[in-house]
């Protein structure tokens, strides 16, 4: 019989954590949330010798505070869900800071077992580690591990599974020096009286952080008999002092064994600072880092393009093979008009969305992303912004979607909204299927490139004007002041930026198999019904639809057909294109004749239309993480109306703009 | 002496880029210019500016190198890297555009190699003469990092 | 021996000894986790534009001015 094994992965950030937990579990894992906030749960399971061990990733974090969401949920998670073995993903490298983590870790009483990580790292520059000593210091397991290469992964699970069946376990803790040890070992007196918190909490850990000050900790208690006795205690100490002192006798815990276990190769400069020389540079940094984004797009777009040719060529041979073969008319139509041509219109993108994720995923291994925040805080400090916003805004380029849940990393919570609230003016590749075709119809190959550019400049144009007027009005403040560590460079494993590049990539395949297929099967419901009208006429559902609409929209110089299409594009953008096609009852492959021969439709009506659609309500996902990621209707109903309103506006201008300068609309 | 031949080697190499980089620049603001067709410029201005910017990097190591003020060989790596960074980069793009005409084009269109050569693409085969000169010595400082 | 001074004044290339961190316990708790605590030794590795960059033993971390100023530090000396 197998048994069963639960271990938790934890450590710093940029210790190859996730690296080590891909080589651990391998493709047997699964994404989620953890419950109530917004922190990504990764979960995977593997088998060693008859053991199932299920593997819990942690967020990364560099102490167990309660002060950030990813510290909470590590914490609680050691606590409540009592793992049976915590994995300490430690890196070679820097073990000061990591083992400040492990003297937290020791004090939740779960086992611990420490890989330590990047060992090829610190060998290749010189550093000798003495594991066994280690181990004997810490009294837990030490394994030397190298993620990247797989090394060392059986005789951590062997750890693993041999320290989960060591019971009782030893406690291993630090002396904080004679006063604080009478504080901790009074209050563990008057905490023992709570039977029940003493039957779920270390109560030692419990004693160190409420005379470090611990709100979380202290709110635990409240409830219970020690909680009077405790807060007399407390009132009469100084938790600041303590704190501070307390810190200082883990580090120098640390200090006192370290010289004793690693003999370190001195050196003057690493490589990594090197390149930061260079990259970072006062005046090249950013042209370096504006061309690596063109190298990006570039491939983006170019190495997409057949894949992208190919799946289009796939998906019109299937629709109308559909079409032909299926009886009755009215599911061939369902299947081939709505469903296959809908998701269709979606799918086409996936080449270029995996390729876009994939550079970012490269580019993020091998610790480039963070410099390019740093180097970018400047000008997006003059913007309001942090620096690290940039990233969400460049990833909104592929989808505002996955960009918007990039807004995670940043701390301010100003900051964090603010840079949520721009994002959908972000011209993402979902809209780029629309500028092709009214571009492409209504302004020739030739100048279709340059009014697609003005489009995208004109999303930038608008999101940095939002910023602004968010930060003078709503948002009033500075960008908060932020710390982040920039990880040593690596040469990035293509396992791991693969599987980065598919968590990410594979959202937009799960949008296009529920979201867009709802969507299509909407539009060809409205276009087709009531029933017995002609597919998509103005008698059809949509076409009533439309014409409620079109008095709003007719200053735009938009007809009832536009209207419905934009409504339709609500459920996201792309649809607009496909709807239309329905609309017109042409498909796609006619699409643009059609519109170039309907008289309503002029350049300027063209150029405002593609304004409208860069501008108004982001797309229904986008939508829903924007409640997700702010758990406010109140801002998401903002971003709804404020898209509307600039969107009107804008396109107004640059249609009546445009319609002046090629005379008349 | 090691030094002198980096120096020589991004100063050339630096003011090729940035020359060439001038010139597809100056293609899209006056048109393509006769006399030029051997270097395969497309008068694309983004192809341009990172032209501009390899080459000051690989100026400014060169510099740096000249004047003796230290650091000067780091930008002459990082030039040499982004150099076949960006050749990378245009050779997948050479290769897709190869696939979707041998695969997909239109009856009549022939792909032409020389439609897809750009100052990125050749050059990059000058900065990858200066990798296998120092890239061992480079390769083993990252992998360290 | 120089006095105490923010870690933002100090120039590229320099090392020196935190004293002391005035910001909230949140990011003080933060900070401490880094290793960025006081009597540890900070060089800065890199200071331009808005923000700079520190390195506390082997880690190397980009902060922003703001975050910088309330850093306290002394001991400031020019690295070799």
């Amino acid at each position: 019989m197998t048994k069963q094994i639960r271990i938790a992965l934890a450590g710093n950030p940029n210790v190859g954590k996730t690296t080590l937990f891909n080589a651990i579990t391998g493709a047997r894992q699964h994404v989620g949330n953890w419950p109530g906030v917004t922190v990504e749960k990764k979960t995977g399971r593997v088998s060693h010798n008859g053991y199932e061990i299920e593997v819990v990733d942690l967020p990364g974090t560099y102490s167990l505070t309660a002060y950030s969401a990813d510290e909470v949920v590590a914490r609680d998670f050691i606590l409540e869900e009592k793992p049976d073995v915590v994995v300490q993903v430690v890196d070679a490298t820097n073990m000061e800071r990591n083992l400040y983590l492990t003297t937290q870790l020791s004090e939740l009483r779960s086992p611990v077992v420490i890989a330590l990580n990047m060992a090829d790292m610190a060998e290749a520059r010189g550093d000798a580690i003495d594991r066994d000593r280690l181990s004997a210091f810490l009294e837990m397991p030490v394994v030397r591990t190298v993620g990247t290469r797989k090394d060392g992964i059986s005789s951590l699970l062997d750890a693993v599974i041999e320290e989960a069946e060591t019971s009782p376990h030893h406690e291993h803790t630090i002396g904080y020096g004679d006063d604080a040890e009478r504080m901790i070992a009074s209050l563990v007196g008057v905490l023992e009286t709570d039977q029940s918190l003493a039957a779920r909490y270390p109560l030692r850990w419990l004693a160190v952080k409420l005379l470090e000050g611990d709100e979380d900790v202290l709110a635990r208690i409240q409830e219970g008999p020690a909680a009077g006795r405790v807060q007399n205690i407390l009132s009469s100490i100084d938790t600041d002092g303590y704190e501070a002192t307390m810190a200082d006798k883990r580090y120098e815990a640390i200090a006192a064994i370290l010289p004793q276990v690693r003999t370190v190769n001195t050196r003057s400069m690493n490589s990594s600072d090197i390149i930061d020389r260079v990259v970072t540079d006062r005046y090249l940094g950013i042209p370096i880092f504006l061309a690596l984004m063109w190298g990006a797009f570039e491939l983006t777009f170019t190495v997409a393009s057949p894949f992208v040719t190919a799946i289009d060529t796939a998906i019109a041979w299937l629709a109308e093979a559909v079409a032909g073969s299926i009886e009755p008319a009215w599911l061939a139509s369902l299947l081939g008009d709505g469903i296959i041509g809908g998701v269709g219109a979606v799918l086409v993108f996936i080449p270029n969305i995996f390729i876009l994720f994939l550079i970012l995923s490269i580019l993020e291994d091998t610790g480039y992303l963070a410099r390019a925040a740093f180097v970018m805080d400047r000008p997006m400090h003059a913007l309001g912004l942090p620096g690290k916003s940039f990233i969400p805004m460049l990833i909104g380029f592929g989808c505002n979607v996955p960009a918007i849940m990039a807004t995670r990393t940043i701390e301010g919570e100003k900051d964090r909204l603010l840079t949520i609230l721009i994002n959908p003016f972000i011209s993402c590749s979902a809209r780029l299927p629309v500028y092709v075709l009214f571009a492409g119809a209504f302004f020739g190959q030739q100048a279709a490139g340059g009014v697609v550019f003005f489009l995208y400049v004109l999303g930038i144009v608008v999101a940095i004007a939002s910023a602004k007027l968010f930060r003078s009005t709503i948002l009033p403040g500075e960008s908060s002041p932020f710390i982040m560590e920039m990880p040593p460079y690596r040469i990035p494993t293509a396992l791991t930026s693969l599987i980065h590049m598919w968590d990410k990539g594979s959202m937009y395949i799960r949008k296009a198999g529920t979201i867009i297929l709802f969507g299509a099967v909407v539009v060809w419901v409205l276009a087709s019904f009531p029933y017995g009208v002609e597919y998509g006429s103005a008698e059809s559902l949509a076409g009533s639809l439309g014409h409620l609409i079109e008095p709003l929209v007719a200053p735009l110089g938009f007809d009832w057909k536009v209207s419905v299409a934009l409504i339709f594009g609500f459920l996201a953008k792309e649809i607009v294109v496909g709807s239309l096609g329905v609309l017109y009852g042409t498909g796609e492959e006619s699409l643009s004749s059609a519109l170039l021969a309907d008289p309503n439709l002029s350049a300027a009506t063209a150029l405002a239309l593609m304004v409208f659609v860069l501008i108004y309500t982001p797309c229904l996902a986008t939508l829903g993480v924007i409640k997700k990621e702010t758990g406010s209707w109140k801002w998401t109903g903002f971003s709804v109306a404020y898209g509307l309103i600039a969107a009107w506006i804008l396109a107004f201008i640059v249609g009546h703009l445009a319609g002046i300068f090629s005379g008349g609309m | 002496m090691q030094d002198m031949t980096k120096l020589l080697f991004g100063a050339v190499l630096g003011a090729l880029y940035v020359v060439l980089g001038i010139f597809q620049i100056l293609w899209t603001v006056i048109g393509p210019q006769p006399g030029f067709d051997a270097l395969f410029l497309t008068g694309d201005p983004f192809n341009g500016f990172v032209l501009l910017v390899i080459g000051a990097v690989f100026v400014t190591g060169a510099w740096k190198l000249f004047r003796d003020i230290g650091e000067g060989a780091v930008f002459i790596y990082i030039g040499i890297l982004l150099s076949i960074l960006f050749g990378m980069v245009e050779f997948f793009a050479l290769c897709a555009g190869a696939i979707e005409t041998i695969f997909f084009g239109e009856e009549g269109s022939g792909w032409a190699i020389t439609d897809s050569i750009n100052p990125l693409l050749y050059l990059a085969a000058i900065g990858a003469v200066g990798f296998f000169a120092w890239g061992r010595e480079f390769l083993r400082g990252l992998r360290a990092a | 021996m120089s006095c105490v001074c923010p870690l933002a004044f100090l120039s590229a290339g320099t090392e020196a000894t935190i004293t002391e961190i005035r910001a909230g316990k949140g990011m003080r708790l933060r900070l401490t986790g880094m290793g960025l605590c006081p009597e540890t030794r900070v060089k800065v590795q890199c200071a331009n534009r808005g923000s700079l960059i520190v390195s506390v033993g082997d880690a190397r971390y980009a902060l922003s001015r703001g975050m910088a100023t309330k850093i306290l530090v002394r001991g400031t000396q020019e690295a070799a």
